[in-house]
């Protein structure tokens, strides 16, 4: 549930207001952990993964709450730290492997198979793979549109994308998974 | 004016004689065969097609089994299951907990911090550190004053000042202004007491025989 205009703006000058602030961040965390939760878990794959990344995303939030000036929606700013959280994970991992990003989106996918915290069957795996061969932009508006099922408006202002070129985005990406899909 | 009247002189269109006292009653006579006919049409006039007993009420369950094989000959985005990712149980409970633990709880165990690298204490810094170097240069004369200073005054002057007492230094003193290290008791080593100086000297000195002969 995303909060309204001014739900959002009180959480904010709660968040902004030391004497208030512990409260309300409590409140802000049972709000979006899931949410936030699926969008990293989507990109990094692994749920330990995912929960280092969460608890950083959050940490972070929590430190830099205070220069928040409130020029997009909160909602949005916690989602691109998110998104650059995963990004930079991702990048870090595929360094200390030694591999390219696509190396590790292929290693990733293989991981699936044996992950505990998969429970995906043969055409979901396959899913995942098709999404894997996407560039990484294609796969975060695949992602956030179809297992997400974001508004376009509410990617425009998380990714700072027109509306449009998502639309685009998300309709070359999914003619490419169904190709993938039928061909594999 | 009566409103046929109207019609009739101005237009010239004529109504049948009691027209409008019978319309209500031919009206409801229509309404009721329409309604008699209609139900004739749901009730007894059916289409002869009939279903397998049953069909309609396992139709929803059929339909979800057709799918999944659907879905397995010819995937297609719009039939794949969304939930393929799990979490271990209460993950959610526990992991807000972790969070609040290394943010809110953190920071009210530990005092807070002061950096001395605040913008304030900077500016603050440069400020005391701008004013004692305007001080510097306002009261204090510059080397080259000083040097100006030194060069207006005659050297006959600075030999009257030392031979008048002004600066007197002690052997110490003269060592430390030359930053060189001498001992003073090097100074006496190499002199040599003649033994009459010595003599002359024991005889001055009133020793008694004790404190010699106790040596």
């Amino acid at each position: 549930m995303l909060l309204n205009s001014i739900e959002e703006e009180n959480l904010l000058t709660a968040l902004q207001t030391d004497k208030d602030i512990n409260q309300a961040f409590a409140k802000l965390v049972s709000l979006y952990k899931e949410r936030l939760y699926w969008h990293i878990r989507n990109m990094v794959k692994s749920h330990d993964d995912t929960d280092d990344v969460l608890q950083n995303v959050f940490i972070k939030v929590y430190k830099n709450i205070s220069k928040f000036k409130g020029e997009s929606k909160l909602y949005s700013w916690m989602y691109r730290i998110a998104t650059n959280e995963s990004i930079t994970f991702l990048n870090q991992k595929a360094k200390k492997y030694n591999i390219s990003n696509e190396e590790l989106q292929q290693q990733l996918i293989q991981n699936l198979e044996a992950d505990v915290y998969f429970e995906g069957n043969a055409i979901q795996l396959k899913l995942q793979k098709a999404i894997a061969q996407l560039p990484q932009k294609q796969q975060q508006v695949f992602n956030m549109k179809y297992f997400q099922e974001l508004k376009y408006k509410e990617m425009s202002d998380i990714l700072e994308t027109s509306e449009g070129a998502l639309k685009a985005s998300y309709h070359l990406a999914s003619k490419k998974i169904e190709e993938f899909l039928k061909t594999n | 004016m009566k409103k046929n009247n109207l019609h009739n002189d101005k237009q010239g269109f004529k109504i049948p004689k009691d027209y409008f006292d019978t319309f209500e009653g031919k009206l409801f006579d229509k309404i009721a065969k329409d309604k008699e006919a209609s139900s004739i049409l749901s009730d007894d006039l059916k289409s002869g097609f009939t279903a397998p007993e049953g069909y309609l009420n396992n139709l929803e369950e059929q339909l979800l089994d057709t799918l999944a094989i659907h879905k397995e000959d010819s995937p297609s985005l719009d039939l794949i299951s969304k939930n393929s990712f799990t979490t271990p149980g209460n993950y959610f409970e526990t992991v807000e907990k972790n969070i609040l633990e290394k943010t809110v709880t953190k920071a009210n165990a530990e005092p807070k911090v002061i950096s001395l690298v605040s913008r304030k204490n900077i500016v603050y810094v440069t400020s005391i550190a701008a004013m004692i170097a305007i001080l510097i240069s306002v009261v204090l004369p510059s080397d080259k004053k000083i040097e100006d200073a030194f060069g207006s005054v005659a050297i006959a002057d600075i030999q009257q000042y030392f031979d008048d007492g002004n600066a007197e230094f002690s052997d110490s003193e003269i060592a430390e202004l030359l930053d060189e290290e001498i001992s003073l008791t090097d100074t006496f080593v190499d002199e040599e007491i003649s033994e009459e100086e010595l003599e002359s000297y024991l005889s001055d000195e009133e020793l008694s025989d004790d404190i010699i002969y106790t040596e």
